[in-house]
């Protein structure tokens, strides 16, 4: 029996039974998609060890679970699977997996990793140019519009990098640009400089992190009716969790939403309305320095429009003020935010709903305590909450294939499931695997929507209106058996003619089936490739070594033999579950 | 630590505070158990023990900028005041039409379909991504109307200005030319015996032509400004509304409304009526008192509500102009 769930329905709030519904259905699709998805692997890895008729050691036990616990860091930390060597070293001693991880989580990179997991909550790198490229001319549409949608994430990959106190993320007197947003900012960007740096802005904007980024609001625009009311529910949302449009309306019916004089009144006389408005507008009223008359105009989203800070007055009457503190500017706005302690608890909340792949919901309650404890104690430093959050038992339950990942005292209801790469996972996985990215036109292609791609692998978003969910799609398996051959032709072709193979074996060519150094390679590729270990005789080897015989017997190519041979491993499932 | 069957105060409080639903106490609190360094994810079987033990730590950031600058002096906002005037004298629309006949009629070569052109209730429009045989580049669209002699009510309209669009155009040397918005000039005589210029600039306009150096259009401001100049026999007027940002020195931007000077007798030309606030670069609004009752060009500046001082400036130029209501320099 498990232990015991206290629930306490008093202090469930709207974020929290949001959780609950969105887990609940989510669990149910996932449950759904993924057994057909994990119904071999599970069989696969069940083996010896899980199908109960002949128990593994304790001792195997831990170290299927150390190698599985250290690609999920891997992916988690790093984006992508971790090196032989680093499997290896866990797979002889599975205490080896604390400072590997710590490693992860110390080096360079760690902070964009970070970030790229939340584009799903910020939602701002954009899918298409929503822009007449003719009418507003840029050099380099595409690699602009990456750059726009990628700057707030950049500013939070920045704070999070160079452990900088969490507060820097609305505070900062500085941006992040890359030598294409340079060419349109008004930065102090270096001239010839390349790549993603820590600039300033060069035209009198408040200095308020990423509240002061173009890219926000080039995502997040607004209109005059709308008075920036979106731009202060997305602030919300982002910053500290409090998504307006999960509050439910009973508002007047007949209200005619085409009178504006009437809409007006409503928000300032209707309760249904006022009980958002009369704290969102105050916030809305910060951002008219981004009100861009002329929409789209690359001119005018690029630089910083004080003057119509007052705007405001004139658009809608209400004062700019958070939660009733008034304040002046963007720089005031910061300052509110990051005083107040919702702003700490939606990071500790981003944080561990990002590492756990689920919602919060009640039960995490605790968790979220000591997470919070650890943030506030580490000095806003993100990598103390991330080290606290993959301390956190739950981060461990739900290793792929595992059935007894469960911890001991863990609240079942606590538990992730199986995790699924996002889209920029699995491009960055397979490069560093095989030095295969399908690219077009200086973009990631799996990673972003110019030709679909991201939606098609099952990442949902970021789209414009829903937050990021990773689900198993028959588009998505299509996606990956496209790369995999693609990845598999190129990193064969590459490696047949190396010294210094990227993923083969040394001397693959040469390899033939019955080579006990075949099954060798075939146990390493599982390990790299899935973070599972199987035995030489695994009757999955033989599997994959009858494919190469066959394949090699059939067209006479030892090349094409490791091409199918890869083909069929990089479009497993495993690939995609960790 | 054994799960309570019901949350206790401490618990309860710790638990709203990870809702964000009540404000963090005050008592600094215990840590959580397991250190802060190693990552421990061996430590699988110690999910029963991963509570805080203890009060949560109360989130109370000392956040205030420390040195907050000061108010601008009145040296300074002065300053400021009068490169606002001497911008706005300088706001000629004809600089931008005459940058626009250059650039465009210098370098199109329609006739070769760049850029391609076409029609907008009868106007000239074009609208293209091209390059031209002899290397000049367009992009994006453009509006542009020169014409005049009609009737409007009171006025007989002498010349009408019109450039409107979004387009950049770089001459094959590389004179690089924008035009982000309206430019707006109409010229007429009012029935009453006083020529009128109204019209406005409204958006981002560049030329780097060398032959505008020192012209608003080689500045980086960026504008919203409405304009109504009458040439009277004895006497001239000006009234002007609108924003503008990006000016040079301490005040960055400026909003005003119904500015309106006049050097008729017994009315004001040494200081408008309206309303005027300024924008230091620290994002402080200073507004001016106006049309306070002396004529003497100066007027009080506060912050907030709080008197600081008093500006004086020349507003003189508006309204002393001969035949053309802006400076061309």
């Amino acid at each position: 029996m498990g232990p015991r769930v206290t629930r306490c329905a008093p202090l469930r709030g709207p974020r929290i039974l949001r959780g609950l519904r969105s887990l609940r259905g989510l669990r149910v699709l996932r449950s759904l998609a993924l057994a057909a998805l994990v119904a071999c692997g599970a069989e696969r890895a069940g083996g010896k060890a899980d199908d109960g008729a002949d128990p593994a050691p304790q001792a195997e036990a831990e170290r299927d679970r150390a190698v599985r616990l250290l690609s999920r860091a891997s992916l988690d930390l790093r984006g992508h699977r971790p090196t032989l060597a680093d499997l290896r070293a866990v797979e002889a001693d599975p205490t080896a997996v604390d400072a590997l991880v710590q490693g992860y989580l110390d080096a360079p990179g760690f902070g964009w990793a970070y970030a790229e997991r939340h584009a799903g909550v910020w939602l701002t790198p954009l899918n298409e140019a929503d822009f007449d490229q003719a009418a507003y001319p840029m050099e380099d549409e595409l690699a602009v519009l990456r750059a726009f949608g990628e700057e707030p994430l950049r500013v939070l990959a920045e704070v999070a990098e160079n452990d900088l106190p969490y507060t820097d993320l609305v505070l900062a007197d500085w941006t992040v640009a890359d030598d294409f947003l340079a060419r349109h900012y008004p930065t102090d960007y270096p001239d010839g400089a390349t790549g993603w740096r820590r600039v300033r802005w060069t035209d009198g904007r408040p200095a308020a992190g990423v509240l002061s980024t173009n890219g926000l609001y080039w995502r997040y625009d607004s209109t005059q009716a709308n008075a920036n009311r979106g731009r202060a529910n997305a602030v919300s949302r982002i910053l500290t969790c409090r998504d307006y449009l999960d509050s439910v309306i009973e508002g007047d019916r007949d209200l005619n939403l085409l009178d504006q004089a009437a809409v007006n009144d409503a928000l300032r006389n209707d309760a249904a309305c006022v009980t958002c408005h009369a704290s969102l507008d105050p916030v809305a009223a910060y951002f008219w320095g981004f009100y861009n008359h002329f929409s789209f105009s690359p001119a005018e989203q690029s630089t910083y429009h004080a003057e119509r800070e007052p705007l405001w007055e004139v658009y809608g009457g209400v004062a700019p003020g958070w939660y009733g503190q008034p304040g002046d500017g963007l720089r005031d706005l910061g300052l509110q935010i990051a005083s107040d302690p919702r702003f700490i608890e939606c990071a500790v909340e981003r944080a561990m709903e990002q590492l756990l792949d689920r919602p919060a919901h009640l039960a995490d309650t605790e968790a979220l305590v000591v997470h919070r404890e650890a943030f506030i104690d580490g000095g806003l430093r993100l990598r103390a909450l991330v080290a606290s959050v993959l301390r956190d038992p739950a981060y461990a339950a739900g290793l792929p294939g595992s059935a007894d990942s469960l911890p001991a005292g863990l609240d079942p209801a606590r538990a992730p499931g199986l995790r699924q790469l996002r889209a920029a996972q699995l491009a960055r996985t397979l490069e560093e695997l095989t030095g295969y990215r399908l690219v077009e036109e200086l973009l990631d292609v799996v990673a972003t929507d110019l030709y679909g791609m991201r939606s098609l692998s099952g990442g949902l978003g970021p789209s414009w209106d829903t937050e990021q969910i990773v689900e198993p799609t028959t588009t998505g398996v299509l996606v990956q058996r496209r790369l995999a051959e693609a990845a598999a032709g190129a990193v064969v072709t590459a490696d047949l003619d190396s010294a210094t193979p990227r993923l083969l074996p040394a001397g693959a060519a040469s390899l033939r089936a019955g080579d006990p150094a075949m099954a060798a390679a075939l146990v390493d590729l599982h390990l790299r490739l899935y973070g599972r270990r199987v035995a030489a005789d695994d009757p999955e080897i033989d599997d994959l070594v009858s494919l190469f015989d066959e394949v090699e017997a059939l067209t006479g190519s030892s090349q094409t033999a490791w091409t199918a041979l890869l083909t069929a491993m990089l479009r497993d499932p495993d690939l995609l579950l960790y | 630590m054994p799960r309570p069957n019901h949350p206790s105060p401490a618990l309860r409080c710790a638990a709203l505070l990870a809702l964000g639903a009540c404000a963090a106490p005050g008592a600094a609190g215990s840590k959580a158990e397991g250190g802060a360094g190693a990552a421990e994810l061996a430590a699988a079987d110690s999910a029963a023990a991963f509570v805080l033990e203890g009060e949560p730590t109360a989130y109370a950031p000392a956040l205030a900028d420390a040195d907050p600058p000061a108010p601008l002096a009145a040296a300074a906002v002065a300053d400021g005041l009068q490169r606002l005037i001497d911008h706005l004298h300088a706001l000629d629309p004809l600089v931008h039409h005459d940058a626009y006949t250059a650039m465009f009629w210098g370098y199109a070569d329609p006739e070769n379909g760049c850029p391609e052109m076409g029609e907008h209730n009868g106007m000239d429009l074009w609208r293209d991504e091209c390059e031209t045989w002899s290397g000049a580049r367009f992009d994006g669209f453009n509006l542009n109307v020169r014409a005049g002699g009609w009737v409007d009510g009171p006025l007989s309209v002498l010349t009408y200005d019109w450039v409107t669009g979004h387009s950049t155009i770089t001459s094959p040397e590389g004179v690089f030319f924008q035009s982000f918005g309206d430019v707006d000039l109409r010229v007429a005589d009012h029935s009453g015996g006083f020529r009128v210029w109204d019209g406005f600039v409204f958006g981002d306009f560049v030329w780097e032509d060398p032959s505008a150096a020192g012209t608003w259009v080689q500045q980086p401001t960026s504008h919203e400004v409405y304009f109504l100049y009458e040439r009277h026999s004895a006497h001239r007027t000006a009234r002007l509304d609108g924003s503008l940002t990006q000016l040079e020195g301490p005040i960055l931007a400026a909003t005003f409304a119904g500015l309106s000077l006049s050097s008729a007798t017994g009315a004001c030309a040494a200081e408008p009526s309206g309303s005027l606030d300024l924008r230091d670069t620290e994002g402080r609004w200073y507004t001016l008192g106006l049309g306070d009752g002396v004529c003497d060009g100066c007027a009080r500046y506060s912050l907030d509500g709080v008197e600081l001082g008093e500006v004086c400036a020349d507003w003189s130029a508006l309204t002393t102009w001969e035949s053309w209501p802006w400076a061309r320099e």
